[in-house]
């Protein structure tokens, strides 16, 4: 039998926008967490390939991320299957995760609005995992640039998603097109000529 | 043109074209965009802007900055806005401050007739005694509080908050900050300058076109550089590790913002502040620093009075003189560095006439320019440990060891570290920016190695470089504090050298003391413009030099921050399940459970009860805790947590049970199924889930790492939905075909994993909170809309409703069932909640188990502890319901009443028709049939019954097992 016949995210169809952000709920992907191996240590990080703070695409597609130092979260998985590893725990969290992305060259800072993260490039580039509060709820964020844009994945539980969104949503319409990074000087920073 | 608005000059941030009409008082005046409240007023010829604090003396401009402390005004709803700083804008209302019926015949003033008793410490004394009578003295002193007025009805304002983590912070945008920016963003560094006026430049803005020229310059090749400039915002405090707090005020129109910075290296580069200089009439308007006069004449083309005597012991002075012989003024230059001073500034009503000097002469002025010297605001570096220390040379205070704190993360340049031409503050805000830049560089280094894994860091951590900067020189600059009279020393508080003196004479020799008793440095201006003086002030009263007598502590803020700004914008997270939608659209009662939003009814909960009892009905209970536990050791970790025993749990099976914390009291309860061998759901309350996962957490990570076994809390993982009521198995039936529901088969406190309305992975509890027959669904999360719709839908004949959390709670209370938190406090341990059945003090370990041990056994030999007991309770008037918290009292000694208890739960049941309560009592009042006394908040005496059991409804548990 199927899972189900729906499978809603918390905020179905969420897509908020600004000038140089995105927001979107990918609420929907697959998402699995494993635990690193009872039996043999090390074992789940050598088969992943990836450790605590850094996520990478796996074979399959999925993006692995090291939330914890022996715990990864596989976003676009659900059953993970770890062929020769034993003593190892996997949870489905498809349904207890929500999954936003904020990106474009503004998200940095509708990011620095609602969260303390450092996110210059030298401190968390493209493939960096940290746990972060966002808006006070407790994160995972990853930096997960798409074909050459900055974004981030911000996972959290499904039940402060919505608040989550709409923090999220409200920093970036707060921005003053004037405070955009690219943007010039504001008027009357300038000494009189 | 207003009277005072000079000609177009060079120089001037006004624009022209824009004019602005405001009001003052309410009266209809124009400026121009680019004005200040106090430049448009001074254009308009106004002369007096506020009344002082204690004395109510007239004041004018002194600085005619953010810092003048004469020219506070209300705006609209906005009080103690600083007009020597706010930009005009078209239609504001503003008016003066501290002044009634009006600024001009004050009533107030009458306060200046005492003003010899009114000498520091006046209040202290005199309102003392009699004691009784300060409620009186409140009332009246009230009415002379200082500032504006606030308006509670205003609209709220916008308030933001913002992080960032540059590499470089430099406040001040003076000629060195600007260069220090420049420099260090040129070297590499993320920069942000933070500077307190509404453009960069300093003093440049206002001195000439060369200066204005070297300005632009230096700005734009800190632009260049890709520094991030903030105007109009002010870094307010400095924390360990450089953690800043930096305000923006409201600036491009925006919110008021706070930053929240963490710089690995901080400039300092705030400038000189001039301070006034101490005589008889120094605060009659018409007395000014020459930077005000330079900035009203040069910034806003203003002329500040018609004839001027100019008191000059610098090249700042001379400069002030020159420009306002240029702008028209007859200037009387009068030059300190020769020896002459000003004694006096004398005149009628609120006008300067004439200014005595110290050889006797009369000079006819109306207005009296001052350059006596500078301060230097180094109230960052002090908060970085940097103490301030004086040198008589220069007359003014200096880092001690500038360039040096903690680890060379705080540096300094600019006039706050010493003198010299503008090329030599240039050269030195360069070396201070490539200096800052190269050791931000290291402290990065060391911060990626230490956080960010995701990428390498290469290469070995550069070297922290020593600082080599040629420093700064001190020139010298005549020691000018005090005249021969006295004058005013702190212009916000009224303080003058006279009260100074008294309080050192009383004894108060400490500036620390004196700051307290006086208030002096306490005011708007926060010690930048009084501070020097009254050190002064104190080290001659007390024949101490001034650097014995020393500063006091600057600790954040730099200058006034909001509340607004400081409380920012408030997160506050809401939780809401899967079913949030559907319960709006349901018309549910919302209610907050700590962050969660739930139903607390959809109309009237007592006939939710009625139908739960006759028929069937559905509560989302997603926010109960729910732990996914797997592995091995699992089952040892359940028999650590809880009381009771769970090695013989068979695979299908539920169980409740009760955590205690080691001193025997409950923690949290709930029931706990066993999916598999090594596998586990455990489910908790609602408002302890995450205090249960941290305390698991604990004992794992700290008592039993080596335990194999992984908890994961997935509350959020599932929809919860209770269904509950004598037709909930026929409503189940119909929408689950792979778990038979027979009684036979699924019998109460069992388990079953199937599919619910189309939807697998759904795991079904028997067990029942509210006493009913009753079904605990949860289903993915994703999927519970759905079930919960297929539930409603298909139960129609079966009279399916939603209850909500009222609902349930009276039902629970009906069936005696105790709420952890409620019916339990800090000191509840589990035999007051009748739970001796479920402690197994024959296990090998459990937590809380030596307490409960005792508690049950006592020592040896003993008797066990008289622990509180939990009883059910009815009111003898079955339509009294009495409220939670009451007390319950029994006859004490002496006639008198003493507290035995308190009401726990109470509710009326529409079962039972009648008010039903929990309640703790004493260990000698347990007894069923015991009369108690309840007394209520009005002080009225109920009596009340005690009951057999906790349970009011169906004690035999005949519905729950059916």
């Amino acid at each position: 039998m199927a899972e189900g016949p729906e499978l809603a995210g918390p905020l179905t169809g969420g897509e908020a926008s600004g000038a140089g952000w995105r927001l979107s709920d990918e609420s929907a992907t697959p998402k699995l967490l494993a635990y690193e191996s009872f039996e043999a240590a090390g074992a789940v990080q050598r088969h992943l390939g990836v450790g605590f703070g850094a996520a990478a695409t796996n074979g399959a597609g999925a993006l692995v991320c090291g939330v914890r130092p022996d715990e990864w979260l596989l976003l676009g998985e659900r059953t993970g299957s770890l062929p020769g590893v034993t003593g190892v725990v996997t949870v489905d969290l498809t349904h207890g995760l929500a999954l936003f992305r904020l990106s474009g060259p503004a998200a940095p800072e509708v990011l620095a609005a609602v969260c303390s993260i450092d996110t210059a490039e030298a401190m968390f580039p493209d493939g960096a995992v940290c746990g972060a509060s966002v808006a006070r709820v407790a994160c995972s964020l990853v930096r997960n640039d798409v074909a050459g844009e900055r974004s981030y994945l911000m996972v959290s539980p499904r039940s402060s998603g919505r608040y989550l969104f709409e923090s999220v949503r409200d920093a970036g319409a707060r921005q003053p097109p004037d405070r955009a990074p690219s943007a010039p000087a504001r008027p009357g920073t300038a000494p009189p000529n | 043109m207003s009277p005072q608005r000079l000609p177009a000059r060079p120089g001037e941030v006004i624009d022209r074209r824009r004019p602005l009409s405001f009001t003052w008082n309410g009266r209809a005046l124009s400026g121009f965009a680019g004005d200040t409240i106090v430049s448009a007023l001074a254009a308009s010829g106004c002369r007096v802007f506020s009344r002082s604090m204690k004395y109510h003396r007239p004041r004018g401009i002194l600085t005619a900055d953010y810092w003048d402390p004469n020219t506070l005004v209300q705006v609209g709803d906005e009080p103690n806005v600083r007009g020597g700083h706010r930009l005009l804008e078209a239609h504001m209302a503003a008016s003066a401050q501290n002044a009634w019926p009006s600024l001009r015949w004050d009533a107030k003033t009458l306060t200046a007739l005492g003003g010899r008793a009114l000498s520091a410490g006046f209040y202290y004394k005199t309102f003392m005694r009699p004691r009784w009578l300060w409620p009186t003295y409140e009332k009246v002193l009230a009415r002379f509080a200082p500032g504006g007025v606030i308006d509670p009805e205003s609209a709220p304002r916008r308030h933001d908050k913002r992080y960032a983590h540059p590499d470089v912070v430099v406040a001040g945008g003076g000629p060195a900050g600007l260069a220090a920016a420049a420099a260090a963003g040129q070297a590499g560094a993320a920069v942000m300058l933070v500077e307190h006026e509404h453009a960069v430049g300093g003093h440049l803005r206002w001195d000439g076109a060369s200066g204005r020229a070297a300005a632009s310059e230096l700005a734009e090749a800190a632009r260049a550089a890709g520094v991030e400039i903030l105007t109009d915002a002010t870094v307010a405090g400095r924390w360990e590790d450089n953690w800043l707090a930096i305000v923006e005020r409201a600036a491009g129109g925006g919110p008021e913002r706070l930053i929240k910075a963490r710089a690995k290296v901080l400039v300092v580069a705030a400038g000189l502040i001039e301070r006034p200089y101490v005589f008889a009439g120094n605060d009659r308007p018409g007395v000014m620093l020459s930077q005000g006069a330079r900035r009203l004449a040069n910034l806003w083309a203003v002329r500040p009075g018609s004839r001027a005597v100019v008191f000059s012991a610098n090249a700042a002075g001379d400069a002030a003189a020159a420009d306002l012989e240029a702008a028209g003024v007859a200037v009387e230059h009068v030059d300190a560095r020769t020896g002459r001073t000003v004694t006096a500034a004398e005149g009628r009503r609120n006008a300067l006439e004439r200014v005595v000097l110290s050889d006797g002469s009369r000079l006819e002025a109306d207005l009296l320019v001052t350059a006596a010297g500078w301060t230097a605001p180094t109230s960052l570096l002090n908060m970085a440990g940097v103490r301030p220390c004086y040198d008589p040379t220069a007359a003014r205070f200096f880092p001690a060891e500038p360039g040096v704190s903690e680890a060379g993360a705080v540096l300094s340049t600019g006039g706050i570290s010493g003198d010299g031409t503008l090329e030599a503050h240039v050269s030195h805000g360069e070396a201070t920016g490539r200096l800052a830049a190269a050791r931000a560089a290291t402290l990065a280094h060391r911060l990626r190695v230490a956080t960010a894994w995701a990428a390498p860091v290469n290469g070995p951590e550069p070297p922290l470089v020593p600082d080599e900067r040629t420093p700064l020189g001190r020139h010298r600059h005549p020691a000018l504090f005090c005249s021969s009279t006295d004058g005013m020393v702190d212009f916000s508080e009224d303080v003058s050298s006279r009260d100074l003196r008294n309080a050192a004479a009383e004894g108060f020799d400490s500036v620390e003391l004196v700051k307290r008793w006086t208030t002096a440095t306490m005011g708007s201006a926060q010690g930048k413009l009084e501070t020097v003086n009254t050190v002064a002030v104190l080290a001659e009263a007390t024949g101490s030099t001034i650097s014995e007598v020393g500063t006091t502590t600057w600790r954040p803020p730099f200058a006034p921050v909001t509340l607004g700004a400081l409380a920012g914008r408030p997160f506050e997270p809401v939780r809401v399940s899967s079913l949030h939608d559907l319960h709006v659209a349901a018309g549910m009662a919302p209610i907050s459970a700590g962050q969660w939003i739930r139903p607390e009814h959809y109309g009237e909960p007592q006939a939710e009860v009625r139908n739960v009892r006759a028929n069937v009905g559905i509560i989302d209970v997603s926010p109960l805790g729910k732990l996914d536990i797997q592995g091995p050791d699992a089952t040892d970790l359940l028999s650590l947590l809880y009381l009771n025993k769970w090695r013989r749990l068979a695979v299908g099976s539920v169980r409740y049970g009760v955590m205690c914390a080691e001193d025997g009291v409950i923690l949290d309860d709930g029931v706990t199924g066993r999916l598999g061998e090594d596998h586990y759901l455990m489910s908790t309350t609602s408002s302890g889930a995450g205090a249960v996962e941290v305390w698991i957490q604990n004992w794992l990570q700290t008592e039993h790492p080596d335990w194999r076994v992984r908890v994961t809390p997935v509350t959020d993982a599932f929809t919860s939905i209770n269904v509950a009521g004598p037709r909930s198995r026929t409503l189940l039936e119909r929408l689950t075909d792979d778990v038979d529901l027979s009684p036979e088969a699924f019998k109460y406190m069992q388990v079953r994993r199937g599919t619910v309305a189309g939807v697998a992975s759904c795991v079904m509890w028997r067990i029942g909170f509210t006493g009913e027959l009753s079904y605990e669904l949860h289903v993915p999360a994703g999927h519970g809309p759905h079930v919960w719709s297929a539930l409603l839908a298909a139960g129609g004949d079966l009279g399916v409703a939603p209850f909500g959390l009222e609902a349930q709670r009276v039902m629970r209370l009906e069936k005696g069932h105790f709420i952890v938190g409620q019916d339990t406090d800090a000191l509840t341990k589990a035999p007051t909640a009748g739970l001796e059945w479920l402690i197994k003090l024959d296990k090998e370990d459990f937590c809380g188990l030596p307490e409960l041990r005792w508690a049950l056994d006592g020592e040896p030999g003993g008797a066990p502890e008289a622990l509180q007991r939990l009883v059910a309770v009815q009111p003898t008037d079955p339509a009294y319901v009495p409220p939670e918290a009451c007390q319950i009292v029994a006859a004490g000694p002496g006639g008198t009443e003493r507290i035995i208890g308190r009401i726990t739960s109470s509710r009326y049941s529409p079962t039972l028709e009648r008010s039903i309560c929990l309640a703790q009592v004493e260990a000698d009042h347990p007894g069923a049939g015991t009369q108690l006394t309840v007394v209520d908040v009005s002080g009225r005496r109920h009596r009340a019954t005690v009951m057999a059991d906790h349970a009011h409804f169906d004690p035999e548990g005949g519905r729950l097992r059916g």
